[in-house]
């Protein structure tokens, strides 16, 4: 068990994690150069497209040093304040962690928070300055700036380039000798905690387990404490990061499991692995459950996909356990689905893997948050989704869920990001300097947050700015909803609860969005937002005056056919609401800002 | 449904131009050799003398030389064609034979020539009579020439004309484009082409950034040509024809009507009905391709799920549409879906009850009106 290192690597997107991750690999040859690929841990699409980490990984190298053998387990962690959940779980299974903080950036509001979470579990963190290679690369106040914000020592943090391979190796020498070894009883009774699982169409559940106490064997019976199930292991093994079968894993691994369950609720993520027979051991202590923040309603262009949406959902979340639904009926749009996500990125994945993996055309609504509604007969109402929302009769109070932001900026945009976040409804409730770094603490409406938000504070800070965000609570608020009337006709899924004080200007924008965003008809198209019965703001899309219909020469239809195939296409993707079609992307930017 | 009775036209391409104009997406081609020239017309006559199976023992009612440019082709090589068509007697009594012509090209000896061999209509691509208008769309000619051609042609016996006229380009004015009109008045012609400007990928004018009339403005060019040609006795029969009722083009009705139509030379279309269905196909596009190969072609049979989107593209391009009764002569071709489709366009008053003829909306929104029927 010395010579096993648990370690995860904490960094923020584009701080050049998954390099360094590839770097790693390669160096202590988990994997062929012929079969590097570039980021090899990244394995969905998406995650590759966006550069980003979703889900947690491990991987397990090996690694020899003065004629010692070690095993190093690299549990890679998503760095993106949305999955910051899959964030602590992987640190839960780790004796230490890589701080990796690009040399020509410093830290990001988002590492700070990781960096404090790891601290908080107990694990030694290990400062990486990444990206010397760069000419603007400045490691010594990078150093300072880690010294200053997180209170660890880093005079002598390795300086590496993940893209180059300088510094890997001193890297690793650093890792061994600074991450403590795994502590547990490798004697004792099976004890293991589940960190991840996920379904594989061909061996059911698998699931990322790191064993605390014992050991576990192909064959062996084993009990999972939450459920009180026994199972027997049919395969165990590392990942190099391929699949490589062992015989066992004891106290210290990390490793995979296959026991034929079906159902991935059959192996709950934090849950405890014990003896089949151990009636006495209590449980590890797990992991919080997590919420949904951010909700919305999603419906198929096409009413008869509806069926295979429903499908789709259900494969999805057997990989995304923090992903909810429930079936909604729309007025307007007809048959879909109310969904929860961890955040907007979380959202916006979710539904990239839908149109993607699963072939879909998806309309999604604008995101909202939870509300409460205290009424007058003093029930309290809890609703994420608008068109739910009460009369105003009913309503005695409503209260919206606060935000604490945590806002990292160099000094010179500090004013752009007071105004943005003043204007947001935020408060300023602290700011604190960290050399050129200013930390600026907001309390928020969570609402403000989950919209535009993040491009605004990037565009405004020049890209430079990042963003941690935590819930403190729900807090009264003066907020009323919007509704939105195309052509006469009110569309239930597009309503908002927005601030009162707020109420015409976001009608003004939403009207002027839908205006450009809706193609122009047959007919005249009014586009009317509403508050109570109260007509707000109002456009119009203009009617198309004619068709133009070119000369046709020679015989030749194939080119008019053509012309007209790709029309009817496109209405194809369409979504029909009485005489309107609306293209998809009306309703992904109809509540956006402009600017 | 006899075959043989099924009208019978006949397109001949002469893809040579002087140049490629900006706006242009036809399947033309430039540095034309005497060589070149000869082998094209030989293998033309080549590809009509082994079309029997497509010709099917009738007569062409009409026939076109359109291009491309083809009056830069030598005119007895164009006397050759029409030999060689009335030897095998394929022309019928009164066959309308057109020609096209670029004002540029026009000359007394070349029109005496020609119309020596047989043509008895010429089409005259003027497309404005504004020296501006032809500069913005990089015409070789001006105002002036156009006059001077339209002039010789006035003096042959026996010859309709038709000329081409274009609207809403680049810095086209409502008062430019009614002098066109009242020009084209001015001259005892039989025919007007005339088409709004489109821009098509794979032309010049797709990758520039153009200022074109505002829609307002197209729309009273619209108005007025309606108001100034009617007053002149010119309606519009077609999207882009207008003529006196007795003088419309015979060759581009028997389009509209579905009629069948054989194409030779390069890059040509052909629409031909035969025992199994309607045959669209295209020869091959490259010169020296079709020379080599006259007889090659890529077509298919109109897939009976697709005959509807085929005779709605086409008959409802006629200003009066066509009676039922003419439609019905077809339903050999097309299942039930035709008629709930027509139910539906009827029920949008897009299309007349009574006859299968777009309503005025329906006109003006031709593409969604046909796209009912896709």
């Amino acid at each position: 068990m010395k010579n096993i290192r648990n370690f995860s690597v904490i960094a923020h997107i584009d701080h050049g994690k998954s390099t360094l991750s590839d770097r790693l690999i390669e160096h202590c040859g988990g994997l062929s150069a012929r079969e590097m690929s570039e980021q090899i841990l990244d394995s969905m699409d998406i995650e590759r497209e966006r550069g980003i980490t979703i889900k947690a990984q491990a991987v397990t190298l090996d690694y020899e040093k003065d004629g010692e053998k070690y095993q190093l387990n690299f549990i890679d962690t998503p760095g993106h304040v949305d999955f910051s959940y899959e964030v602590s779980r992987s640190l839960s299974a780790c004796e230490g962690a890589l701080l990796v903080v690009d040399g020509s950036q410093g830290v990001e509001a988002q590492t700070l928070a990781n960096c404090y979470t790891a601290v908080d579990q107990g694990l030694e963190v290990v400062p990486v300055i990444n990206k010397i290679d760069l000419p603007q690369a400045e490691p010594e106040r990078v150093e300072q700036e880690i010294e200053d914000m997180i209170g660890i020592n880093a005079n002598n943090a390795p300086h590496v380039s993940a893209k180059t391979g300088v510094g890997i190796e001193s890297l690793l020498d650093m890792l061994i000798s600074d991450i403590p070894p795994p502590e547990g009883d490798l004697h004792g009774s099976l004890k293991a905690l589940i960190i991840d699982s996920w379904f594989d169409p061909y061996l059911g559940v698998v699931s990322l387990i790191r064993i605390k106490d014992g050991s576990i064997k192909t064959g062996q019976k084993f009990k999972i404490h939450s459920t009180g199930q026994t199972h027997t292991v049919d395969e165990i093994g590392t990942f190099s990061p391929k699949k490589v079968k062992k015989n066992s894993l004891s106290a210290g691994e990390v490793g995979y499991l296959v026991a034929g369950i079906k159902n991935i609720k059959g192996a709950p993520v934090g849950d405890t692995l014990l003896e089949w027979n151990d009636e006495t051991t209590k449980a590890l202590p797990g992991f919080k459950k997590v919420n949904p923040k951010v909700f919305a309603s999603m419906f198929t262009v096409n009413s008869e996909d509806y069926e295979k949406f429903r499908d789709a959902l259900s494969k999805l979340v057997l990989n995304d356990s923090s992903l909810i639904y429930e079936p909604e009926v729309s007025d307007a749009l007809g048959f879909g689905f109310r969904c929860g996500f961890l955040g907007t990125l979380h959202m916006e994945v979710i539904r990239e893997r839908l149109e993607r993996e699963y072939d879909l055309e998806l309309i999604s609504t604008a995101p909202s948050v939870e509300y409460e509604v205290l009424k007058t007969d003093g029930t309290i109402l809890k609703l994420d989704n608008p068109s739910q929302l009460p009369t105003s009769n009913d309503i005695e109070e409503i209260r919206e869920p606060i935000v604490n932001v945590n806002i990292l900026t160099p000094n010179d945009y500090v004013g752009n990001v007071i105004t943005l976040c003043t204007n947001k409804r935020g408060i300023q409730k602290n700011m604190t300097y960290f050399g050129n770094q200013v930390s600026i603490i907001f309390e928020m409406p969570l609402s403000s947050v989950i919209i535009d938000f993040f491009d605004q504070i990037k565009s405004c800070t020049k890209g430079f700015a990042s963003i941690e965000y935590s819930l403190i609570g729900f807090v009264k608020s003066d907020l009323t909803k919007i509704d939105i009337l195309i052509n006469n006709q009110k569309v239930d899924a597009l309503s908002m609860i927005v601030h009162k004080s707020f109420s015409s200007g976001k009608a003004r924008e939403i009207a002027k969005n839908l205006q450009k965003l809706i193609p122009r008809q047959m007919f005249d198209v009014p586009i009317q937002v509403a508050l109570g019965a109260k007509i707000i703001s109002r456009e119009t899309v203009k009617a198309l005056r004619k068709n133009v219909t070119a000369k046709c020469y020679g015989g030749d239809i194939s080119r008019k056919k053509k012309l007209l195939e790709k029309q009817k296409e496109g209405k194809k993707k369409m979504k029909q609401i009485g005489k309107v079609s609306i293209p998809q992307d009306a309703f992904l930017n109809y509540f956006s800002s402009q600017d | 449904m006899n075959l043989s009775n099924i009208p019978l036209s006949l397109y001949i391409h002469l893809p040579w131009c002087e140049k490629k104009c900006p706006y242009c997406d036809f399947n033309i081609s430039i540095n034309k050799s005497d060589t070149d020239e000869v082998n094209l017309i030989k293998a033309i006559i080549f590809d009509i003398e082994n079309s029997r199976v497509a010709i099917n023992n009738r007569k062409f009612k009409s026939i076109y030389f359109g291009g491309g440019t083809p009056s830069l082709v030598k005119g007895e090589l164009i006397g050759l064609i029409i030999n060689f068509l009335n030897k095998n007697d394929l022309i019928a009594n009164n066959a309308e034979i057109s020609f096209e012509f670029n004002p540029q090209e026009v000359s007394k000896d070349y029109l005496d020539c020609i119309v020596g061999h047989g043509i008895n209509r010429l089409s005259i691509g003027v497309q404005s009579f504004d020296d501006k208008t032809l500069s913005s769309l990089e015409r070789n000619h001006d105002r002036e020439r156009s006059l001077e051609s339209l002039e010789v042609i006035s003096l042959l016996k026996g010859v309709r004309t038709s000329i081409d006229l274009i609207y809403g380009v680049m810095g086209q004015t409502l008062t430019s484009f009614e002098g066109d009109l009242r020009t084209f008045s001015q001259f005892d012609l039989s025919h007007l082409s005339l088409y709004q400007l489109t821009i098509e990928p794979n032309t010049i004018f797709y990758k520039r950034e153009l200022k074109i009339p505002s829609e307002e403005r197209i729309e009273s060019m619209e108005r007025s040509a309606k108001k100034i040609l009617n007053s002149n006795g010119y309606f519009q029969y077609e999207v882009s024809s207008w003529s006196p009722d007795d003088q419309k083009g015979i060759h581009n009705m028997n389009y509209w009507s579905y009629g069948d139509y054989l194409g030779v030379g390069p890059g040509a279309h052909s629409k031909i009905t035969l025992d199994n269905g309607v045959y669209r196909s295209i020869k091959m596009k490259k010169v020296l391709s079709y020379i080599e190969n006259p007889l090659k072609n890529n077509g298919k049979y109109i897939p009976k799920d697709e005959i509807d989107l085929d005779l709605a593209m086409n008959f409802l391009r006629i200003k009066e549409g066509v009676s039922l009764e003419d439609l019905k002569k077809n339903t050999y071709l097309f299942s039930d879906s035709f008629f709930n489709k027509l139910d539906i366009a009827v029920r949008k008053g897009l299309i007349e009850k009574d006859r299968f003829k777009a309503t005025d909306r329906g006109y003006k929104f031709l593409n969604d009106t046909v796209n009912i029927f896709s």
